[in-house]
């Protein structure tokens, strides 16, 4: 009886543990096929059966695009306008966030209140205004028009109110008694001791950033101001889509997010468990 | 004494303007400007080339509500947000409980390895899966060949580029939402498991009267953060019709028709119109997601 029952308990655990590595194997799978296709000639591509790995390294579809009179343009774009975003948009929530936390002041709820209510508006419901705003003053193709929606955010404000309370008030008294102005006490207190907090945040906006796509397919119209989302999506062109040179451009899209992750997962990671514990 | 104070409060002040100043300025032009502007131009008949603009009432709305391409954009939504966030609730509660109560080696790894999507920006994303449903090359097609099966046109076909996009979005998600059950279920006391076993509660049971009943926050947090992020889809999709191998239908979403119908024909007022529905809608979401909070409290 007992070992029936712990018989009957095994072949679940295995259908179990079956059904997760399935989910790990969809996981990787798309990366996986993504890097082993930007290797194969065109000729490989298209070959039936499919190989699973290149037969021999094909290295012309990075060439192509390493080379490509647009391609690494992109990829500056993308990098100009997220480091942009991220420092602009993390130093404003930063001090933002110490005056939340740290000063009494006449309204202080209710401009709390008005900027936690913007979180709601979905940007996508403002481009039509935003563009014309934009297109008005003379912004259209140029990377201020490309990261202007995004320089100060509601949620990093949020974030850095929370992680900037927890610094002890005695702290912040102690520098005041010795009469130091409230910037200085900033930049010598409160940016040393937040500085976890400014690299969850930084990651979370480049990233964030780094992905967008419909803003950019606004106001960037010339090619050569694209950013990669965009540009990647031109690699295919009217006829057919070079799957080689496609996914070369993926994985070279990827670098800048693997890289960060690699580095900093836990600080992604515990920032993605603060999103779900706000809520 | 009193001057000395004064003085203080002065310095405090202009420290606080100068900070919250800049920012409100900006959250202004930027948010607060420019959806004010979009629910007035929903009442106007304006265009996006030619100046001035004509008081019409409700004639947009009444227009998106009769159009069909507004009716399909609306569907195609519905269907992509609400089967996205209920398939990667399901995958994430069931990665998160593994992760969490397997004995085997290396799950804090696989728990990594799992999260990877959720930072892989959405074109890369929607271009690999593209690439897996091609109807000459893909993969998919090639296993449904070899087992015997009738190649399907994904990419050309509404009904089956919606699947495909949900995939994208399923794909995207499931890791993001498997880190945050991780965290309500590592809140969870161990007690309550250890007097389960002593009164020799079996994995469904506890699934069901623990595990569960745990995790109900984490749960409405995604069901309702998970639609409000589904029902503004818009790269996937359209990223995933566009281009070569494709017929030209791009699959409509409610903000692939605001684009279209403001950036494409260049009307403003329904653009609006359209965009002020999907702001209500994601402000109904929001208000029974704080509704939500509220009980919980």
């Amino acid at each position: 009886m007992k070992k029936n029952k712990s018989k009957s308990f095994d072949f679940m655990s295995f259908i179990i543990h079956f059904a997760f590595f399935l989910f790990v194997f969809i996981t990787l799978f798309p990366l996986f096929w993504m890097l082993v296709t930007s290797f194969k000639s065109p000729a490989e591509i298209n070959s039936v059966p499919p190989s699973v790995f290149p037969v021999d390294l094909y290295l012309d579809n990075y060439n192509k695009i390493l080379t490509d009179q647009y391609f690494l343009k992109w990829f500056l774009n993308s990098l100009i306008v997220a480091c942009g975003v991220t420092v602009i948009a993390v130093s404003g929530s930063t001090i933002a966030g110490y005056v939340f936390a740290k000063f009494d002041f006449r309204f202080k709820n209710l401009v709390f209140i008005i900027i936690l209510l913007t979180i709601m508006i979905p940007f996508e419901a403002t481009v039509v205004p935003l563009y014309l705003t934009v297109r008005s003053m003379k912004l259209v193709n140029t990377y201020w028009g490309l990261m202007l929606p995004s320089i100060v955010s509601s949620f990093g404000i949020f974030f850095m109110r929370q992680s900037i309370s927890q610094i002890p008030d005695s702290l912040l008294e102690a520098a005041e008694i010795d009469g130091a102005g409230y910037f200085y006490t900033f930049r010598k207190i409160v940016l040393p001791l937040s500085t976890s907090a400014i690299s969850v945040l930084s990651i979370l906006l480049f990233l964030t950033e780094w992905s967008s796509y419909f803003w950019p397919l606004l106001v960037a119209t010339k090619k050569e101001m694209f950013v990669l989302e965009i540009g990647l999506t031109l690699l295919q062109d009217e006829y057919f889509i070079d799957y080689g040179i496609m996914m070369a451009g993926c994985a070279v899209a990827l670098v800048p997010a693997m890289i960060l992750y690699i580095t900093f997962r836990r600080n992604i990671l515990d920032g993605i468990a603060f999103t779900g514990i706000k809520g | 004494m009193g001057v000395s104070w004064n003085s203080k409060k002065v310095r405090k002040y202009s420290f606080v303007i100068a900070v919250l100043l800049p920012i409100m300025l900006l959250f202004t032009v930027i948010r607060i400007i420019p959806i004010t502007d979009t629910i007035i131009t929903s009442l106007y008949r304006r265009n996006m080339i030619r100046p001035g603009k004509e008081y019409i009432g409700f004639e947009n709305y009444s227009y998106i509500f009769k159009d069909p391409g507004f009716f399909n954009a609306m569907s195609n939504t519905a269907i992509i947000a609400s089967v996205s966030m209920l398939a990667s609730i399901a995958i994430g509660l069931f990665l998160a409980v593994e992760v969490n109560d397997s004995k085997l080696k290396g799950m804090k790894f696989w728990q990594a390895i799992l999260f990877v999507p959720v930072i892989v920006s959405v074109v890369p994303s929607t271009l690999m899966w593209k690439m897996l449903f091609d109807y000459n090359i893909g993969i998919v097609n090639y296993v449904i060949k070899a087992l015997g099966g009738t190649t399907v046109d994904w990419i050309n076909n509404e009904r089956n580029v919606t699947w495909v996009v949900i995939i994208v979005c399923v794909w995207k998600e499931m890791g993001y939402n498997m880190m945050i059950y991780y965290v309500g279920l590592k809140a969870i006391p161990h007690e309550l498991y250890e007097s389960a076993a002593i009164d020799g509660a079996s994995r469904y049971q506890r699934l069901r009267y623990i595990t569960l009943p745990m995790l109900k926050p984490s749960t409405l947090f995604l069901f309702v953060t998970g639609l409000i992020k589904f029902v503004k889809v818009f790269t996937q999709s359209t990223v995933m019709t566009s281009g070569s191998q494709s017929s030209g239908n791009i699959l409509k979403t409610i903000v692939y028709y605001i684009y279209q119908q403001g950036f494409s024909f260049h009307s403003m007022g329904r653009a609006s119109a359209a965009a002020t529905v999907l702001l209500i809608i994601v402000l109904l979401l929001t208000l029974l997601q704080f509704r939500i909070t509220r009980e919980r409290e």
